[in-house]
């Protein structure tokens, strides 16, 4: 338990939980309604969003924060006025996105600074960080609370609920704000690059062990912490990028749980 | 009460004309039939009563009001065509399913609690299925999937229920059980069904009034006045028009 001594430790987990409880909650909504790219384009734009806040001297995290939630929102409405197209339509925003933040690093000349945003980092997540991060961290989880059924309506069957009484415009917006609230968020722990992993991989190994929706979102949660702290504590004792760390470990969850279900089908 | 109420609705996509000055009315209880060949309309009808597509001239009334997307729709059950295409591995009970549909009556936070889940469970009990609250929609037989299907929508105590062709691609004996259960919901409950099918012969036994579209228009029988056989017969022998000659 050394590692609780540092303070940079400390801050890192703390970071880390939150970002590994929202991600895959988030996620499980956002896999489920095949949506799982929005995520990754998000990413792509967050990280722009970090290089305009390095080239202007603002705190990365908040611009990163303004330009994902913008990106969403355009994002929503490009999904509904080119329903037929929409993956074009995120393919187009994840460039300008990734264009966007190549051409502000160079111009701000710090690579070094960018390097944590693109794979994480546990020794640089400041006060300032979770400042931010907790406040958010709750809304999130106050937003997933007070409107659970109707996200979980949208994500079975988005056409018929409305006739459930579900205000489906306003909770796609909704929606579509905390994923990138997440995404801002996670960036710090994980990196730019593999923030869509987060959402994505513990919620699949959440749906092998499910069989309520309940038990999915908590079984996608549990193996996100695993991952997430355990992923932390090693790449503190062996010096490794966090991000990659976090995400090795999630993936072979998930490859284990694949191996057990085809395992215990057998006997 | 009036529960239906189209008066000379027209509607087009562009320049075609797929409804044209429709008028008919249905009352609580009654059950109507559509029925006419592909693209004879009465799907678009079905989705204007939805408001899901706004009439270019006459009026809709659904329960004696102007009907309007931001009505009151717990107070409409409606099956679609579509229902069984949804994703089979999605993770959800029959609970979490039927209880979605009574959002409305949830609270600040939209959970279930337990008086919806006793709605769950007498909504289960009209579609017999009560034991599998907690299996995996997507692990039932497709028979089992539409009843859990009537389940949400019945969970609402809707007085209106609309079914759009919700029996393409069932056999036979899912079909027979859902038409029992549809009109038994009908007679015993007092409730206000449409259905659009195109099996005729055994929407014929539940119907009370058979609504005919051909070309956009439409008409109204009564079904004991409506000559089934004389309609299949026809429907068989002629090639060039689906819908046979009959008196409006």
């Amino acid at each position: 338990m050394e590692f609780l001594g540092y303070s940079f430790m400390q801050r890192a987990l703390l970071a880390g939980n939150m970002v590994g409880i929202i991600a895959p909650a988030v996620g499980v909504f956002l896999n489920l309604r095949r949506l799982s790219l929005i995520g990754h384009t998000l990413s792509h734009v967050a990280l722009a969003g970090v290089a305009l806040g390095l080239f202007l001297g603002i705190f990365p995290v908040y611009t990163a924060l303004v330009i994902s939630v913008l990106a969403a929102l355009a994002i929503e409405r490009l999904r509904h006025n080119y329903e037929d197209y929409a993956e074009l339509a995120l393919a187009v925003i994840l460039a300008a996105g990734m264009g966007l933040a190549v051409i502000l690093i160079s111009a701000a000349g710090q690579t070094a600074g960018v390097h944590s945003y693109l794979f994480g980092s546990i020794s640089l997540v400041g006060a300032r960080d979770i400042y931010t991060m907790v406040p958010l961290f709750f809304l999130i989880i106050f937003i997933l609370a007070r409107y659970y059924y109707g996200f979980f309506f949208l994500a079975f069957n988005e056409h018929e609920a409305r006739l459930g009484g579900v205000p489906v415009k306003f909770l796609n917006i909704i929606f579509m704000v905390i994923v990138s609230i997440t995404v801002a968020l996670s960036i710090r722990i994980v990196g730019a690059l593999l923030i869509s992993s987060l959402i994505t991989i513990p919620v699949a190994a959440g749906m092998q062990l499910g069989g309520s929706f309940r038990s999915t979102l908590a079984a996608s949660i549990a193996a996100s912490l695993i991952s997430v702290n355990s992923g932390l504590i090693i790449s503190f004792y062996l010096d490794l990028a966090p991000g990659g760390t976090i995400i090795l470990i999630s993936v072979s969850l998930l490859l284990l749980l694949i191996g057990g279900r085809k395992l215990s089908a057998l006997f | 009460m009036t529960v239906v109420k189209m008066e000379n609705v027209s509607f087009s996509y562009e320049e075609d004309m797929v409804v044209e000055d429709i008028s008919f009315s249905l009352n609580e209880g009654d059950f109507a039939a559509f029925i006419g060949p592909n693209g004879s309309g009465k799907s678009t009808v079905i989705k204007m009563l939805l408001a899901q597509l706004t009439p270019d001239s006459g009026r809709v009334e659904l329960l004696g009001r102007p009907v309007s997307a931001g009505q009151d729709w717990t107070e409409v059950g409606y099956i679609s065509q579509q229902v069984r295409e949804f994703n089979q591995s999605f993770p959800a009970t029959v609970r979490e399913i039927v209880g979605s549909n009574l959002y409305s009556e949830m609270g600040f936070f939209h959970f279930l609690n337990s008086s919806l889940g006793r709605k769950i469970r007498s909504a289960l009990k009209l579609v017999d299925m009560e034991e599998f609250i907690d299996r995996r929609i997507g692990n039932l037989s497709g028979g089992q999937q539409q009843r859990v299907f009537i389940a949400r929508m019945m969970v609402n105590d809707p007085r209106l229920i609309l079914l759009d062709e919700p029996l393409s691609g069932v056999d036979i004996r899912t079909q027979d059980e859902f038409y029992n259960i549809i009109g038994d919901i009908n007679r015993r409950l007092n409730k206000t069904v449409v259905m659009v099918s195109h099996d005729v012969n055994i929407i014929g036994s539940q119907a009370n009034y058979v609504v005919c579209f051909e070309e956009g228009r439409a008409h109204l029988h009564r079904a004991d006045d409506f000559d089934f056989e004389d309609y299949l017969e026809s429907l068989r022998d002629s090639n060039l028009r689906l819908v046979p000659d009959h008196d409006h």
